[in-house]
Order: structure tokens, then sequence, then C-alpha cells
């Protein structure tokens, strides 16, 4: 057997089912032998006998027909018919020489066999005689003499024959009995050798194909098997003889060798899983976005309890990053916002100082503008001032002169009323006298009457004389009041001359310190507008940026926001 | 009769804030700012208007086409023209040493010498002539061919015209405030030693830099891209204008300009993650995008 254990599996395999087959063989090749001598011999005991009974039997059927033939012909007489009996005859001829071949080629050593030649050739001899007669006696005479040969001579002979068959068939017909009888015996008796001989082969094979497989494959695969799994439980302790093998046995065993010198990493595999599980949960929370849970250490050891301690680590410090991640986004929202607001009232202030500098500017340009106005405004007006000075001076000066003026004028108002007087006594005077060339011409008639209109007319004149000089006196006294009015006026007007050409002096002073200093604020307008200038380029850059860094805070406040909304669906608690 | 009175005038002020209402809505469509930010400029410029007045103006614009004068001054009374040299350093100094390096060479190992940077809402140009220089620099300091041999185009877009003309002009004045030279980063000085030492009171763009630059009014949120096959676009602090609808369709424009690995940067306060070929990158100095070959 040491062979076979030497073998692979799958020699061992084969070699069990080769023998099998090959003892499978050799039993249908027993059975074979075994059936072709069993029919041999049926050939020769039983089937020839019996085939030769029956050829025997049927050429004691065919003497028996003759026998009926030859009766009938000799019962029929002159009515049979010759010819059709002679074919008749030679044909059972025929056949009894086709039976007696037959059973000489069955039967060839057989005496009486060989003896029915002979018979034969004696029954054939008889008829012949006998159809030879028959036809020599010829019609009407009956078969008298043929009826006698046939009587002393042909049927002896056939019953002779046909007794000596009928005793050759039962002789076979026994003989292949009892052939039957030994044949069976024989058959059964080798059927029990050749069952004996099989069943021996077969569990001899049967062993050894069992035996093959259970100690070259069954026994080992358990063996192993069992150490197989108590190895991969942690178990180490057996010893692993198979390693010596040289079939796969041994190259399982020599690996399972190396699982077995590893056995404590095994052992601390199986255990590793259910932390590894327990580790992997946390993980898979983590990556849920939960942080909360942690691996919990207590029985653990080894590398298990370090990756457990990392992982632990790793997720405080994410939980701890993420909290700080999540205070510090919503801090920078916060800040953000509110910076946003103050960049943003910044903006609006910077735009409203933009504007505010517009109107500034607007303002100054006005005032300046005004300033302008105003001092050249004062220096006409100090021009005129001037130039009243020098009226006023003039007007004192005039009215000085004007006094006397007016107080000539009074004196003159007085001789003049005394001349309309004399103008009015004058008048009068005229009046009367035109009267008088009036009476005068009208005296005169015709050649007077061109007087009349002349006294008339000197008369007109006297009247408006009068009226004149009443007139003029009326004017002369109203003169003479108003000169006296005058009189008082002037020397008001003197009065408030003097007061007036005092006052305008001291105007003229004023509006030249006026001019000096709106000369002075129109240079420093110009200086502030141009300050303002620069102001306004700073606020609108001012404003500018203002405005650029609201809408950036605006768009950061939005992106922080976003950071803490996303931030916040992590569960750190 | 008063009663009567005060309800006219009420109906009239309510549908003269109806169409100031309409009209924020109208520039949102047009030119993409949010109503939000519009509304207090329109409020300003109807301020003290009697209601029929402030209808007039608004159906007025609300009807005008988006090229008429009209509609030109009104949207440029509403733009924000915030801009100056260097701005962002930190994201410059990640262009100049990463980015425009890495562009160069990919056009390079391509077999192509054009380079395509696009600066969307330039504004007053500073921006444009900042790269440029970054750009005359990164050259220089290579192993790359020298500028001479490369097709280069600093494309400047912006909706307001007025400012386009200043950025066209190239020269900017050493103004009182928050100028052009206000956070000049010290990297970058050098460029402005003269007037930023008060020797000089302006500063004009070298014939060099007009050579590499490019300008054109666009408008981000209707327009197709001003230009494709872009390797760099910059879009700073102008998204943070626009509403969201607008933001999207602006994007979509930067996003189909760029070339399969070309760049993207962004305001700090903006982001490109609804682009779908955008992938953002985070480096030490600053974020961008770069746009990965069609899914």
């Amino acid at each position: 057997m040491k062979f076979i254990d030497s073998m692979n599996i799958r020699g061992k395999i084969l070699v069990p089912t080769i023998s099998l087959i090959v003892i499978a063989l050799i039993i249908m090749g027993l059975l074979s032998r075994v059936l072709h001598d069993t029919s041999a011999r049926y050939q020769e005991l039983i089937y020839g006998p019996r085939l030769a009974a029956k050829v025997s039997l049927g050429y004691a059927g065919q003497l028996s027909e003759l026998g009926r033939v030859v009766n009938l012909v000799l019962l029929q007489g002159d009515r049979a018919d010759l010819t059709k009996v002679a074919s008749e005859i030679d044909e059972l001829k025929g056949k009894r020489k086709q039976s007696r071949e037959e059973l000489e080629r069955l039967l060839p050593n057989n005496a009486e066999v060989r003896g029915l030649k002979d018979v034969g050739a004696k029954i054939n001899e008889a008829t012949d005689n006998l159809i030879a007669k028959l036809k020599a006696a010829g019609p009407g005479k009956g078969g008298g003499d043929a009826g006698h040969y046939w009587s002393e001579v042909g049927r002896p002979v056939l019953a002779k024959q046909r007794a000596a068959l009928n005793d050759l068939s039962d002789d076979l017909g026994e003989s292949s009995n009892k052939a039957t009888t030994e044949l069976n015996e024989h058959t059964k008796s080798t059927t029990y050798e050749v069952i004996g001989i099989s069943l021996g082969l077969i569990v001899a094979v049967l062993i050894f194909a069992l035996r093959t497989i259970n100690s070259g494959i069954v026994a080992p695969m358990t063996i192993l098997t069992e150490k197989t799994v108590r190895l991969s439980k942690g178990d180490d302790k057996f010893e692993l003889r198979e390693v010596d093998r040289t079939d796969e046995y041994g190259a399982l065993a020599r690996a399972l060798a190396i699982f077995k010198a590893n056995a404590d990493k095994i052992r601390a595999m199986s255990v590793a899983e259910a932390v590894t599980k327990e580790i992997g949960d946390v993980i898979k929370k983590a990556a849920d976005k939960d942080f909360s849970a942690e691996v919990d250490l207590t029985g653990k050891e080894g590398f298990l309890k370090d990756i457990g301690s990392a992982v632990n680590n790793l997720l405080r410090i994410c939980k701890g990053s993420f909290k700080d991640f999540s205070q510090k986004a919503t801090q920078t929202a916060i800040s953000v916002d509110e910076a946003s607001t103050a960049v943003g009232q910044i903006s609006d202030g910077a735009r409203l100082q933009t504007t505010q500098l517009s109107q500034v500017s607007t303002a100054l340009g006005e005032s300046s503008k005004a300033i302008k106005l105003v001092t050249s405004n004062a220096s006409s007006a100090r021009e005129k001032a001037e130039a009243a000075a020098r009226a006023v001076e003039q007007g004192q000066l005039a009215v000085s002169k004007l006094e006397p003026i007016v107080e000539a004028i009074s004196q003159n108002s007085r001789k003049i009323n005394q001349i309309t007087q004399v103008i009015a006594q004058i008048a009068n005077r005229t009046h009367i006298l035109s009267l008088n060339a009036a009476i005068e011409a009208a005296r005169a008639g015709e050649h007077g009457k061109g007087f009349v209109v002349v006294a008339q007319e000197v008369g007109k004149l006297a009247e408006s004389s009068a009226q004149n000089a009443k007139q003029i006196t009326d004017i002369v006294e109203q003169a003479s009041a108003d000169a006296q009015q005058g009189k008082i006026a002037t020397s008001t007007v003197s009065t408030s001359m003097k007061s007036i050409a005092q006052g305008t002096q001291d105007t003229t002073e004023r509006v030249r310190t006026i001019a000096v200093a709106m000369d002075q604020q129109q240079a420093t307008i110009t200086q502030i507008e141009g300050s303002v200038g620069h102001l306004k380029t700073i606020a609108l850059s001012n404003s500018t940026a203002a405005e650029e860094i609201t809408t950036t805070m605006v768009q950061l406040s939005k992106l922080s926001n976003e950071t803490r909304q996303r931030l916040s669906a992590f569960k750190t608690e | 009769m008063e009663a009567d009175d005060a309800a006219q005038m009420a109906a009239a002020n309510a549908a003269a804030d109806a169409d100031a209402r309409q009209l924020a809505s109208v520039t949102r469509d047009r030119i993409g700012l949010k109503p939000a930010l519009s509304a207090p400029k329109i409020e300003a410029l109807l301020r003290g208007l009697p209601a029929d007045r402030r209808r007039g103006f608004c159906r007025g614009l609300i009807a005008s086409a988006p090229d008429a004068a009209d509609w030109q001054t009104f949207t440029e009374s509403l733009l924000v023209h915030e801009t100056y040299f260097f701005r962002h350093p930190d994201q410059l100094r990640l262009l100049a040493q990463v980015l425009l390096p890495r562009l160069l060479q990919q056009r390079l190992q391509s077999g192509s010498r054009q380079m395509r940077i696009w600066c969307a809402g330039c504004s007053s140009g500073e921006e444009v002539y900042t790269i440029a220089l970054l750009l005359q620099a990164a050259i220089a300091s290579s192993a790359l061919p020298s500028l001479a041999a490369w097709n280069i185009t600093v494309l400047g877009t912006d909706l307001s015209a007025q400012t386009l003309q200043l950025a066209r002009a190239g020269t900017y004045a050493l103004a009182a405030g928050l100028n052009s030279f206000r956070d000049v980063p010290d990297f970058a000085r050098h460029h402005f030693a003269a007037i930023l030492s008060s020797a000089e009171t302006n500063w004009s763009a070298s014939a060099e830099l007009r050579r590499l630059t490019r300008f054109a009014q666009h408008n981000l949120v209707t327009d197709p891209p001003a230009l494709r096959d872009v390797d760099l676009v910059l879009c700073r602090n102008t998204f943070i204008y626009f509403d969201e609808a607008q933001s999207r369709a602006a994007l979509a424009s930067l996003e189909a300009a760029l070339r399969p690995g070309g760049a993207l940067l962004m305001g700090p306060a903006e982001t490109a993650s609804e682009a779908s070929c955008l992938r953002m990158v985070c480096a030490e100095q600053a974020v961008f995008w770069v746009k990965e070959a069609a899914r």
C-alpha cells in the first residue's frame, strides 16, 4: 500500500476505479466463456438430438404417407392415375433422401442412421417394382399381383423402418432430456462458481478501493479538515504529521503548518472580526456625519486596540476640528455680517460724503461767486461813497452859497412886491385910459372904429397886467415865504450835509476794510475749493471701494452662511 | 377732495415704484446686476422727482434698446469701477510662480506659441496691465522662448465704454485717496518706482505692454465668449454683482472660453463650483479652477 500512499488524489481515485473496471471485465470474460461453453454443449447434447428426433419422426411420417399413397393406389385399382402416383412417390423419395441426409449430418456415428441408406434403397426398389407391376398389369386387371408384391416386400420394410425410426426418435428424445438435465446441473454449478469467484474478486477489489479511498483520501481529509477547523478557531494544540506526505495532503498540511505557526494571529483575527465590525460601525457613523460615537476600548488588545484608539483620536480630532470650524464659521458669519453692515454703513456714509462734498463744493463755488460779487459791490460802494462824499462837500459848498442867494431872494421879493404894486397902479390907470380912449373913439364915429379895437385891446392888456401883477405879488409872496422856508431848510441841509460828510467818510473807510477782507476771503475759498476737490476724489474712491467691499462682504456672508450650514450637518455631540 | 388727491398721489407713487422695480429687474436681465444693488441707485437717480417724471424715466429706459445712448448712460451710473494695480497679490504670486509658467509650458509642448488671457470685467485696465507685466516677467525669468517669439493676447473686456477709454489710454495719475497704486506689493514696486517715490505724477503703459493688450466692450451676461481657446481667464470681483441666474450664464461663457487645461481665477468671495467641467484646485496661496477635458 505504500506506493498508493505516495500517489496523488487523482491516482488514489483512479487506481481503485480502474481495478473495479478490470475486475468487471474479468467477470464478463468468465461469464462469456461459461455461456459459450453452455451454448456449445446445448448444441451438442440437446439441440442436435432434438432436431434429429424431429427429422426421424418426419422420416417416419413420410413412410406413413408412402404407405397411404400405395394403399390408395391398390384400392383404386384401375381408376388410379399411375403417372400422378409415380410422381407423388418420387416426391416422397426426394423428401426421404433429404431427411436421411439431415439425419446423417446430425448423427454421423449412429448405426441406425448408417443403415437407413440400405433400407431406403430397398423401399425405393419396392416402390419402383410396384409401379412397374401396376403399369405392366394394365387396365382392368386390378392390382392383384402388385398388391401381393407390396404386401410381401414393401409393407414389412416400411413397417420395420417406421418402427426403427420411431425408436430412434424416442431414443434421441430421451437422451436430449437427459442432456438437458445434465446441462442444467452443469450450468447451475458453473454459475455458482462464477458468482463465487466474482464476489470474491469484487469484495477484494472493493476492500482495496475502499481502503485506498479511505486511507488515501477520506481519512487524511477528515483529519486535515478537523485540524483546519481547529486552527480556524485558533487551536494549534495538535501534531501535523501529514507534512511528510507526498500527495496533496502533504502540501495542504505544509500550508496548514504555516497557518499553525501563525495560529495566534488567526486566533486574534477571529476575535478581530467582531472588533473590526464595531470599529467599522463607528467609522460608518462618522461617514454619515455623526462624530458622536466612539470605539469602546475596554477588553480590547493588540493592534485592534491601537486602531480603535487611533480611530477615537481621529474622531476626537475631527470632532474638535468640526466644532472649531463650526464655531469659527459661525463667528465668521457673524463677523462678516457685522462687518458687512458696518462696511455697508461706511459705503452709505462714503456715498453721503461724496454727495455732501459735492454740495459743499457747489456751496463753496457759490460763496466764491458771492464774495466776488460782494467784493466788486464793495469797491463800487466805496467809489460811490467817495463820490457821495465829494457830492456832499460840493453840496455843502452849494448850500453855503445858496444862503445869501436865498437872503437876496427874500429881499428882492419885497422889492418886487413894491414894483408889482407900481405895475398894478399903472395897469389900473391904463384901464381907465383905455375906457376913455374907447369913449373917444366912439365919438370919432366911423373913423374911430379901429381905435375902439385898440382901446379895447389896451383895456384887456391893462386888465391882464393887473391880474399878472396880482399873480406876481402872489408868487413873490409865496417865493418870499419859500425863501424863508428855504433859508431854514438850507441851514438844516447844511447841518445834515456836515453830518453826512462825516458819515460818508466813515463808510468809505469801512467799505475799504470790507474789500480787503473779501480779497483775503476769496483767496481762502479758492484754497478750500482745491482741498474740497481732493476730498471729492478721495471720497469718490472711498465710495467706490466701499461699495465693492460691501458687495464682497455680502457675498462672503452668503458663502460663510453656506459653510456654516454644511458644517452644522455634522453631529459632534 | 383732498382725500381724493391724496389717493391719486399714492396710486401714482405706487405705479412709479413698480416701474422702478421693473427697471431694476430689466437691468438684472440685461447686465446681471442684482436688483438689491441697482435699486438704491435707481432710487437715488429718481429722488426728488415727481411721480410722472419718475415713471417716464423708468419706462423710457425699459423701452430703450441696450445700445441706446440713454441706456448706456444709465448703466454707466450703476457700475462700480473698483480696481488697482496688483490687486489680490496672493493670487498674482500664484499666477507668476505656478500658473503662467505651467500654461506657457503646456502650449509649448503642444507645439503652439500662442497664449490667450481674458480679463473679464477689467474696468479701467489696471488688471490687464498687471497681468501683462507678470507675463513679461514670467517669460523673461524662464528658459522659455523670448516674448517676441510668442503670439500673446491679454484681452480686457468691460461693459463700460467710459472706463475702457481710460484702459486704452493706459495712463494713470497719482490721484488723492485710493488711487490705482494704493496697494502695490513689494515684489511689484519696481514697476512703479518713479510714481511711488512721487518723482512723477503719471504712469503710462509701455509700448510693449500696449502690444500685448487689447480692450473690447463686452456684456458677460448676454454676449457669447469674447475669446476662445483661452489659457487663463481672470474674472475677479465681477460675479459679486451678478444675480444667480446671470452668474450661471456668465460662468458658462467663461467655461466655454477656456481651453482644456486652462485656468480660471475669481475674486476671493466668488466661486465657480457650479460649473460642470471646472475642477477646483486649492493651492497654498489661492484657489483656482482648471478646465477638464469635456466629459
